[in-house]
């Protein structure tokens, strides 16, 4: 696999894989909907005359479809949220809120390997001036690494920090064994951002970091 | 295998909890004794232990995928009718499952009576 961001860098393919995450999950739920609704119908068909088997079920039902609802509309303003990243080619925004959705959106990848993301945002702005595009590209790559090096079960932790000249981010999770060639795999366009390879300082895990100045073009 | 001459056993693998759960309900409807796994490795015990007569596989799965779930399946028990349930947009097979191995694929989100048409002919012909 090729993780050469500065190599690969198209910003159609990203869009494209993270668009065909996010619609098939969007399916999945419009699928539940399709067969709690159908469920309704099956339950009113086969309840004879002057039975009421609905009332113990209607609180459960609905419950389910404000779930499923309330997880589809999140879903597409997170989706909508991405798809105007490129608006701007670059300018000024709160990276806080660029890590927090993404990393929200990347959730999907992670459990489909049977692991987890949890980010670390502070509760302040960290404004930055960057191309939302490519940074999160950045990201997303980063992360995908990440999970795919983090042991089975593994909790990813993407952790925002802020400093006077930079914004760091730090992706970590327990790894076991390190590939060697990682420093290899984690080249950047220089005037997009630096990543920098962390030894872990504690065996068993690996930690990758992507450093924003911010006033990054 | 069956329960009863009119009843069969299905096995339905796929991580969205509701989406199975309500199928099971629905299928039971339909005279389909149906269980549910939330990833491969359950699956796979529910399948030592119990004789299906069709499992139907989400192509997405945590950790082994439907993919690799099909062809452990189609090793261990070729009898077995294998449906595959995808949210891929188009309704060609793709990543690495080859059509030979499924009697049939799904797209979400689906009608019950197409998956019930779809595991009566995947089982009827098995059968044969």
């Amino acid at each position: 696999m090729n993780t050469d961001i500065g190599a690969r860098y198209n910003p159609q393919a990203f869009y494209s894989e993270i668009t065909a995450s996010v619609t098939h999950e969007l399916n999945n739920i419009l699928g539940i909907i399709e067969q709690v609704a159908g469920l309704v119908e099956d339950l009113t068909v086969t309840t004879s005359e002057g039975e009421t088997p609905m009332d113990n079920r209607m609180g459960e039902i609905a419950e389910k479809i404000i779930r499923q609802t309330d997880r589809g509309m999140k879903l597409v303003k997170r989706l909508n949220k991405f798809a105007h990243m490129g608006d701007v080619l670059s300018g000024e925004c709160d990276l806080c809120d660029v890590v927090e959705n993404l990393v929200a959106l990347a959730q999907r990848f992670a459990r489909l390997k049977g692991k987890s993301l949890r980010p670390e945002i502070p509760d302040d702005a960290v404004m930055v001036v960057i191309n939302q595009v490519r940074f999160s590209e950045a990201l997303f790559t980063c992360i995908k690494r990440v999970v795919a090096l983090a042991d089975a079960g593994a909790t990813v932790t993407i952790k925002l920090v802020d400093s006077e000249y930079h914004a760091s981010i730090l992706i970590s999770a327990p790894c076991a064994e390190h590939d060697p060639d990682i420093s290899k795999q984690f080249q950047l366009p220089e005037n997009l951002a630096q990543i920098v390879v962390r030894e872990s300082e504690s065996e068993g895990s690996i930690a990758v970091e992507l450093i924003v100045n911010h006033t990054m073009g | 295998m069956n329960n009863d001459a009119n009843t069969y056993k299905v096995l339905l693998v796929d991580d969205e909890e509701e989406l199975v759960s309500t199928l099971v309900e629905r299928l039971g409807y339909r005279n389909f004794a149906a269980e549910y796994a939330l990833n491969a490795t359950t699956a796979l015990d529910m399948l030592r232990k119990t004789a299906y007569d069709v499992v139907v596989v989400d192509l997405k799965l945590p950790g082994i995928s439907g993919n690799e779930l099909v062809q452990i399946i189609r090793k261990a028990y070729p009898n077995i009718p294998v449906i595959l349930m995808t949210g891929h947009g188009n309704d060609k097979f793709h990543d690495s499952a080859a059509p030979e191995d499924v009697s049939s694929l799904i797209q979400k989100p689906f009608d019950v009576s197409q998956l019930v048409t779809m595991m009566k002919k995947a089982i009827a012909e098995h059968e044969h």
